[in-house]
């Protein structure tokens, strides 16, 4: 992998952003859809994809369905992994302005 | 007590996770109805349909991220373009380091161009910049 770190899509960005405030909470997805500013029911493949590669850890939550009128939801959780990395990648990602990625490359003289 | 969802919103969830891998899908069926909870009606129907348009990515996602892939890589690298892996053409921009080290990192997918796996740059089909 290169110094610098490779490019993230800025919607992953939003969601380690988002799950970055508070490592330790734990959020469903629309909360994290939410957090991260991003259309609800959209944000889980990325969910999959952190959670497919350790950085996210995911559990049903602990309730009575019957006593809550309503199923148990799925938590998710950053991982101490996670933490590190997505701090890590966030630190280094860079996206070009479309400017920039519309003007041809050119090497210094 | 939170409404529950309609019976529209149901059978478009129930759409979406059979595009998923068959091991996926009861989780995936019992997140998405247990999301609507609490919703409008009109949230529910907005969010059950991004489900459903999100579904072949979920699926793709499910399948791109096996045990052992490089986090970073599978995290920020969701497409690398065909002539990038054949390594034929990079699209080549100058940036710096926090020390102050110019390099040359490939706007398509990330490769530094010191990096120079499967040949010279110079020895191969002439279609990228040349040093």
């Amino acid at each position: 992998m290169a110094d610098g770190g490779p490019r993230m899509t800025i919607p992953t960005q939003l969601v380690l952003r988002a799950l970055l405030e508070d490592p330790t909470r734990e959020l469903y997805g629309v909360e994290i859809g939410t957090a991260a500013g991003l259309p609800s029911g959209t944000i889980h493949p990325i969910l999959a994809r952190l959670e497919g590669l350790r950085w996210l850890e995911s559990r049903w939550e602990d309730i009575d369905p019957r006593a809550e009128g309503r199923p148990a939801r799925r938590y998710y959780r950053l991982t101490a992994t996670g933490v590190e990395s997505a701090r890590a990648a966030l630190a280094r990602a860079y996206r070009p302005s479309p400017v920039a990625r519309m003007r041809p490359a050119t090497e210094p003289t | 007590m939170s409404a529950p969802p309609g019976s529209l919103c149901c059978r478009t969830v129930e759409l979406a996770v059979r595009v998923l891998p068959a091991e996926h899908r009861q989780r995936y069926g019992l997140e998405f109805i247990a999301e609507l909870y609490g919703m409008p009606k009109a949230q529910q129907r907005r969010h059950s349909a991004r489900v459903l348009t999100s579904a072949w990515a979920l699926r793709a996602a499910l399948s791109e991220t096996a045990p052992g892939v490089n986090g970073e890589i599978a995290v920020t690298t969701i497409h690398k373009p065909l002539t990038c892996r054949l390594n034929l053409h990079h699209r080549w921009r100058w940036l710096s380091t926090e020390d102050g080290d110019r390099f040359e990192r490939c706007q398509k997918c990330g490769k530094d161009r010191s990096e120079k796996v499967g040949g010279s740059p110079e020895a191969g089909l002439g279609i990228g910049p040349s040093f």
